[in-house]
Parts: C-alpha cells; structure tokens; sequence
C-alpha cells in the first residue's frame, strides 16, 4: 500500500494504540474489576505503607500518604514501563520478523500502555487530596512536563533493555535486582535527610528520584522545583532517551538476526 | 516540506527571542540563621560543649541546601565537630559548614567545642545561604552567640582593681565587665588581686579611643585558666566620658518595664554629671543593677538604645542567671538583618521558570524538528540516487536486447546474508562469560545466502522452493526489507511490498474482533478501511457467529480462516509475498483461498510464494527459484525446476556440480 510520510505516521500511531490496547485488555481479562485495579493499586499500597511508615516518620514528613504517593505512582510507570518494554521484541517476535513495521512501534507501545495505567492510577489521588486538603495551584502545568521527562528517560532505558533482553535473557532476573536497589535509592517511603550523607548524594542524583521529588514540590508545597533539580531532569531524560534509541537502532540488524 | 522548514525556523526564532529576553536571574533573600538554646546548653572549660546552628526560611520554606560560615575563636574554643558533617575548615578560628539534600524546614546542626579558657566569648555566624523552594535564599546577617564559659572556684580573682577602686559590680563569677575611662587615660591602671597559688597575667593595658579590650587572665597551678575581660572605652579627648555598651545582662533582677522607664529618667539626670566627671574614671560595671543603667545610658543619651536595651532585659529575664554564665539567645541581633521575601519577587521568579521550561520545551522540539528534517533530507537523496547506482548494474550486467519486456520490479545482485553463529550457542550472560573466558567462543559465520542474483519482472508468478534451511524466509526477509544483506544489493520498492503470513499478531485473550483491528493494524490497514471491510473479512472467515468470543476458544483451523481473511481483503498490492500461505485450512476453504489468491495476482501483482508443494507452485507459477542451503541452484520455468526439485535426492554437491557445467556450456555458447 502506498502511503504518504504523514500517512504511515498516523498509521504507526493506529498500530501503537491497537497494540496498547491488547496489552490493557490482556492485563486485566481475567479479573472483574479491570482497569479500576490502576486506582486500586496505588490506593491499597498507600494505605498499607501508611499504616506502617507515617508514624514512624511523623516528624519529618507531614502527609505521608500523599509523599508516598507521589513517589509510588511515577515509580510504577517507570517500572511498569521498562519492565514490560524489555520483553516486547522477543514476545512480538512473529510479528517482527513477517511484519514491516519499524520495531520501535512495539517498545513504545509497551510504555504507552504504561503511561495509559499511570493515567488511571492518577485518579487515586483525587479522594487523597480531598481528605487531606491538599490545594493544588498554576504550579500543576509543569506535572506533564515531568512526567515528559520521565516517559523520555524510561523510552531510552526501554530501547536498551529490550535489546539486551534479546541477547541474554538473565537480563530480566538481572534488572529485577537492580529495579529492587534503584526503588529504595529513590525515597519513595522515607525521608531523605534520614539518610548518610553519602547516600544523599545518590539519592539526589538519581532520576527517579529528581522526576517524584518534583512532583512532590508540585503538589505538597505548591511550588516549582528547584532549577537544578528541573536542569538534572532534562539532562537525564534526553540523555537516557539518546544513547537508548542509539543502542537500539545500531543493533537493529543483529536483533533480527538473532529472533 | 517547506512548511517543515517553516515551522523550524519559527520554532527556532521563538527560542532564541525567549532565550534572549530572559537572562538575568532573580534572587530570594530570606533566611534566619540563629543559635539555639532550646535545650539549655552548659559549657565548662575542658569538657565538650554544645551549640545549636539553625537556618530556616523566612517563608517557612524547606531548605535543600545549606552552606554557612561560622567563626569563634580559636585561643578559647577548641572545634571538635566531625568533618563528615559537611564541615570544611577555612582557618583557624573560621569553618564552613555546607549541606546538601535535606528537605526541613529548619536547618540543624549541633556543633561541638571544647573551651579551653573560662571566659566570655563570641561564635558568629559571618555568612548563610541556601536554595529553598522558592530559590536561593541568603541572610546576609550576623548571627551572635555570646557564650561565658564559668569559672572553675580554684580560678577565681579575688578583686580586679583599678586606680586602686574595685571595679562596678565586680563578682568573682563574673567573666565581662564594661568599663568606661576618659580620653587622657592612655594606660589603663588594673592589677588584680589573687589567692595563694593563682598567677593573674594581663594583656597590653594600652588604650586607643573607642572600644578596647583588656583581659586579665588566671591561671590556677593545675593549669586551669580564667580570662576575665573588661571593655574599656576610652572618651574623646574632649574630656566626654565614652559610653559603655550595654550588654543584655544588665537588668537580669531589675524588671523589665521599670527598667525601661529609670533608664529614661537616668538619661535625662546624667547628662550633666557625665561632664562633672571628666578627670576621674567613671566605672561602669554591667549586671550591677541601677546605677549602671544610669551610666551607659545615660551617656549615649540616645532614645533607641535605651529601648534595645529594655527589650533584651525582656528577652534574657528567663535565659541570664545569676552568675550570667549562660550564652544568650541571639536571635535579636538577627532581627535587623532578616530579610522578608516579597511576594512580588516570588511571583517574577514563577514566571521565570515557567518561561524556562517552555523555552526547553522549545528547544527540544526544534532540535526533534532539525532532526527530522536531516533525516528526510537524507532519505530523499538516497531514493535519489539509489536507482541511478543500480542502473549502471544493471547496464553493465544486462544485455539490452531484453528491455522490451515488463520492467524489472525485484532485482537481486550477488546478494549474500551472513549470520554470526557462535559455534556454543548461548543464551544467557553466565555461559557467555564463561565461554568468553574459557575461549570457546569462536563465532562461526553461517552464510545463509550466498551470491544470490535474480530478476523479477513485473506480473510475473514466481515460486520459492527448497529443503528446510535452504534459505528461502532469509530471502524474502530481505526482499521486504526486514534484513539488509551482508553484501549485494537488492533493488526494490520496499513500500510496495506487502508479505502475507498467516496467524501473525494472533492473541489468544483477545475476542476476534478485537484481533481483526490489532492485526489489520500490523499488516499496514488504517482504521477506516478495517471498518469498512469487516464485514467481508467475517463473511470470508465463515466466523459470524464467533466474532465475540475469545480467540483462545478457536479451532486452530479458524484461527487461520481468520487470518487469511484479514490478510487478503486489502487491495492488491504490487508486490506480494505468500509464505506458506495455500496450506492451511480444510478442503474446502483451501480452494476457497486459491481463489482469492488467483484474484489477487489477477488483479496486476506481481507474486512471490513459498511452498513445499511443487504442485502448487506447478499449477500457479510461471517462474520457479530453487534454493539450497543458501545456494541458488536453478532459475527458470517453474514446471521444469519443480522436475528437477523433485528428483532431488538430498546430495547438494552434484546438484552444484551440475550447475557449474550448465553455466559453462552456457557461457562457451555464448562466445562462440
């Protein structure tokens, strides 16, 4: 079929929705209550973690449920995004190798997917914020950019994953550790300043880290984050983003070689 | 595509303009760093002491980001805090404290000296910053802490004298007195009087005008020492006595108001008896109660310090004992310099990085533009030039006594595909290292297609045949433009291609339906022509009633009923490739598909199957490719390669032996 620039475009665009949209039905075909699992999850996690963490670190945060929150709702679209995107060229193989589409198409789909879970599992903030009084004000616009951010910086690990998942399945076990460190560099239920300076440090440098501290910025102290904290951000995200469609476009023939 | 450049530019011309307008940067200031009392810290000589260091936001802010500098001095506090809390030494007596990454509201730090003398002392905080939520904040304050370390008894001075009189007030526990001379005493005349054993030093008694400190220092035989300072003020020359500074202690047992209105009084009733006397040193002795109020009051003769002094007495009613051996709060002498942030400069400051974050945003989308731009601009020119390469090939390699048939559509030039096998094949990280260190991993190049040349013209039905492994999906992958070969050129339009495989994008949790779109989608339908072609995809499936349910409940053989419907509603394609195609289903819908097959090569493609039936190739092709483990053995009329692959018995040598002798005789023809 012949097609324009702009119509196959648009025709990539139809394929990653069609695909995301298995991928939500898959996720939930076999539970009754769907996609409300997106609003649940976060929500039953939260209170679980509440129950156990806010006394204890009552006097250095002040809504714990809502900085737990903050933290686990970009954490899990960062994971739910990489995890999923690692296996999807080798799941897709079949369609890969008789299909002509570019296999980018099937990563991004997986984090789209992702994106569309975090959607929902945003919806569980609204009664939290009712409850606590939370006043949200024109600081909110720069959410989506963080969450721009992020959805570059997890597309670019993303990329490299699914490529590496290609040539060594151990990858998958592999990150599963790493994803395990990486959850509690990132202080998603404690505070920070508990921390060894050393590891502050870290912390501090992490991009999981920099994308929910300034959400956290956004939405406890209704104020932008810092500049350095916005710079580091980008810095990362483009960074990730790069050197992951780089990996993943130089490896793309030995990819089909090898499925 | 000029729009595209267009819209860069604009894009650009935006960033730039942005980028221009907004360099300069906007400061907060509004931070208060203090020293702490809050737990009632003691200090004695030669044992570890405690501070507290506080900074915190004016706005109530959390700070990320704290660096302060601290001075004390060094001949009578011995630092000990750990440098691993951030604490950098500058010199002595001077070190910067610097924190980075806790998010309170108020920065803390306990510092620890050790005094090494009983005295009266200063630890300053001489600079504070930090980055709040709002942005930088700084106190350019000073922050006092004024600390008395108290005497140790076999330290103590029985009497400080001068000119032969006990000074105002004086008290054995007592570490600071001010004292006030007139302009002719050049040197002042103090001795002090000891107990047995107790040597006393004092400093230079030289005086200049102003302020001066003279300390008079005990030291006990056990090595402990006493300073006890005095703050001489020495008058003008005039003969005006200097006044003494008024130090907080000063009402510790006088009540705050009355204070406030005898200092008054005082000021008014001293004036003339501070002229009176002029030849004799006026002492003035601070904590001494009334009269030292009247003193230093009175002779500054000034209304505001009168009240600071009133207010210190309210603030030090509960912090001053007796013995004024505690340190003060010193959060009034940062009043003056805190800094309230203004809403104002907040609000410039919002703007600021939300024009930052749309001039990223900006940028990042112009230079995703750019890089659009130069990778159309490339592809453009290699569609370009790509024919013309292939053309002088074809040229040099084609006789032209042929053009007047059909156009070449597919054109395969030596084309070889080559995959590194490890002769170990691995497959996770563990064997790998392993073998890598071993040395086992020696790759072996597996060469699955080797010097393949073929043409295809348009409108013809060509067949792909051979043994399992002979290399004919590598081929078509190539072809369609999944793999690019190792070597050789294959000259085709890619977006004309259109392979047909059956199954593919399959999931079994979904409903048929929901499949005929997810995989409409893969083969390249948009949304609008699977609308419109449902119907006839269900129809030719025969799967009307099945439609809603999942695929996972299907018989295999609907599966592929279903997929060959989806696969085959679409326009005839120019070129298309069949993989295994004609072997699925019953009876009946085999025939059923052979015939939506042969409409679809009548409808102008040109056809490229895969089939291990010769029959079917025999009945549909006109041209046959015999391919074997990567070789290509025959090219030609499809019944006569499908004889020959049928006799084939397996032995590739032969049949390559054959080849050669063919071509050979071919190519003697030829010459002569």
């Amino acid at each position: 079929m012949k097609r324009s620039g702009k119509g196959r475009f648009r025709q990539y665009l139809f394929v990653i929705r069609e695909l995301t949209g298995r991928e939500l039905k898959r996720k939930y075909s076999r539970s009754k209550l769907g996609v409300v699992w997106s609003v649940l999850n976060p929500l039953l996690n939260m209170i679980v973690l509440s129950m156990i963490f806010s006394t204890m670190f009552k006097r250095s945060i002040e809504n714990f449920p809502v900085y737990y929150l903050c933290g686990s709702v970009l954490w899990g679209l960062f994971t739910t995004s990489t995890q999923t995107a690692m296996t999807s060229l080798v799941d897709n193989k079949q369609m890969l190798i008789k299909v002509k589409i570019p296999m980018q198409v099937f990563v991004i789909s997986r984090v789209y997917t992702a994106f569309v879970n975090f959607i929902y599992s945003l919806i569980a903030f609204v009664p939290i914020l009712l409850v606590f009084h939370i006043r949200l004000n024109e600081t909110l616009l720069i959410l989506p950019f963080i969450v721009l951010c992020e959805l570059l910086f997890a597309m670019g690990i993303s990329y490299a994953l699914s490529v590496g998942y290609v040539f060594f399945g151990d990858i998958r076990h592999l990150y599963g550790i790493l994803l395990t460190l990486w959850m509690y560099l990132s202080a998603i239920f404690y505070p920070v300043n508990r921390l060894p300076e050393v590891m502050i440090t870290v912390v501090a440098n992490n991009p999981i880290y920099l994308f929910i501290d300034s959400m956290r910025w956004v939405v406890l102290e209704n104020s932008l984050p810092p500049g350095r904290t916005v710079f580091k951000m980008i810095i990362w995200s483009l960074l990730a983003y790069l050197a992951g469609s780089l990996i993943f476009l130089k490896s793309k023939n030995k990819i089909m070689q090898k499925l | 595509m000029k729009r595209c450049w267009i819209k860069g530019i604009l894009l650009l011309f935006t960033g730039i303009l942005l980028w221009n307008g907004k360099t300069e940067k906007v400061y907060a200031e509004g931070a208060k760093a203090y020293f702490g009392t809050e737990d009632g810290y003691t200090w004695e000589a030669g044992s570890r002491s405690d501070i507290g260091l506080y900074l915190e936001s004016t706005e109530g802010e959390r700070i990320s980001e704290v660096s302060l500098t601290v001075t004390y001095d060094p001949e009578v506090l011995e630092f000990n805090s750990a440098e691993d809390v951030g604490i950098t030494v500058l010199s002595d007596g001077k070190f910067l404290l610097e924190r980075t990454g806790s998010w309170e509201k108020t920065f803390k730090q306990i510092l620890h000296f050790t005094p090494l003398v009983s005295t009266h002392t200063v630890v300053e905080i001489s600079a504070a910053g930090g980055y709040a939520s709002s942005g930088e904040i700084s106190a350019e304050t000073i922050a006092r802490a004024e600390v008395e370390i108290p005497v140790k008894d076999e330290c103590r001075l029985k009497n400080i004298l001068i000119d032969g009189a006990q000074i105002k007030g004086f008290d054995s526990g007592k570490l600071f007195y001010d004292i006030s001379v007139t302009g002719e005493t050049e040197k002042l005349p103090v001795t002090a009087e000891a107990e047995n054993g107790l040597e006393t030093e004092i400093s230079d008694t030289t005086l200049t005008a102003g302020d001066n400190i003279v300390y008079v220092t005990a030291v006990s035989s056990n090595g402990m020492k006493a300073r006890y300072t005095l703050r001489v003020n020495r008058g003008m020359d005039s003969g005006a006595a200097g006044s003494g500074g008024e130090e907080g202690n000063a009402g510790a047992d006088a009540a705050a108001p009355a204070a406030e209105t005898e200092s008054r009084k005082a000021a008014d009733a001293s004036t003339p008896g501070g002229e009176n006397a002029g030849d004799k040193a006026a002492l003035s002795g601070s904590g001494g109660g009334d009269n030292a109020g009247i003193d230093a009051d009175g002779k500054s003769g000034s209304e505001s310090v009168a009240g600071v002094g009133a207010d210190r007495k309210g603030n030090s009613e509960s912090a001053a004992g007796a013995n004024g051996g505690e340190e003060e709060p010193a959060e009034s002498a940062t009043d003056n310099s805190e800094l309230v942030i203004k809403k104002a400069l907040r609000k410039r400051q919002l703007a600021d990085t939300i024009l930052k974050a749309m001039l990223i945003l900006i940028c990042i989308l112009s230079v995703s533009e750019a890089i659009l731009l130069a990778v159309r601009f490339r592809r453009s020119r290699l569609k370009k030039e790509k024919p013309l390469a292939s053309d002088r090939l074809r040229k040099r390699i084609r006789s032209p006594e042929l053009s007047d048939r059909p156009p070449i559509v597919i054109q395969a030039l030596h084309v070889c595909m080559d995959f590194d096998r490890a002769v170990n094949e691995y497959s996770s990280i563990k064997e790998l290292v392993i073998q890598t260190i071993k040395g086992q991993r020696i790759k072996e190049k597996y060469r699955a297609l080797d010097d393949i040349s073929f043409d295809i013209r348009k409108g013809s039905i060509v067949g792909v045949i051979g043994t399992n492994g002979a290399g004919k999906s590598t081929l078509l992958k190539i072809i369609s433009g999944t793999l690019t070969p190792t070597s050789g050129i294959v000259r085709v339009n890619k977006n004309k291609v259109q392979i047909l495989t059956l199954g593919t994008g399959f999931d079994v949790e979904l409903t048929g339906r929901e499949n005929v779109y997810l995989n409409g989608a893969i083969i390249g339908y948009d949304r609008e022509f699977i609308d419109e072609h449902y119907e006839e995809i269900v129809e030719f499936a025969e799967l009307s009633d099945f439609m809603n349910e999942k695929v996972k409940n299907y018989s295999s053989g609907m599966v592929s009923r279903l997929g060959f419907a989806i696969a085959t509603v679409g326009p005839p394609p120019e070129i298309l490739i069949l993989d295994e195609v004609l072997s699925v289903g019953d009876q009946l819908f085999r025939k059923k598909s052979l015939r939506r097959i042969k409409e679809l090569i009548h409808g102008g493609s040109t056809v490229l199957m895969v089939s291990h039936s010769t029959s079917t190739i025999k009945e549909n092709c006109d041209m046959a490719i015999w391919l074997e483990k990567g070789h290509l053995i025959a090219i030609g009329e499809a019944g006569e390669v499908c004889g020959r692959y049928d006799k084939y018995d397996g032995d590739l040598e032969r049949v390559l032996m054959e080849k050669g002798k063919e071509m050979e005789e071919e190519v003697l023809e030829w010459i002569g």
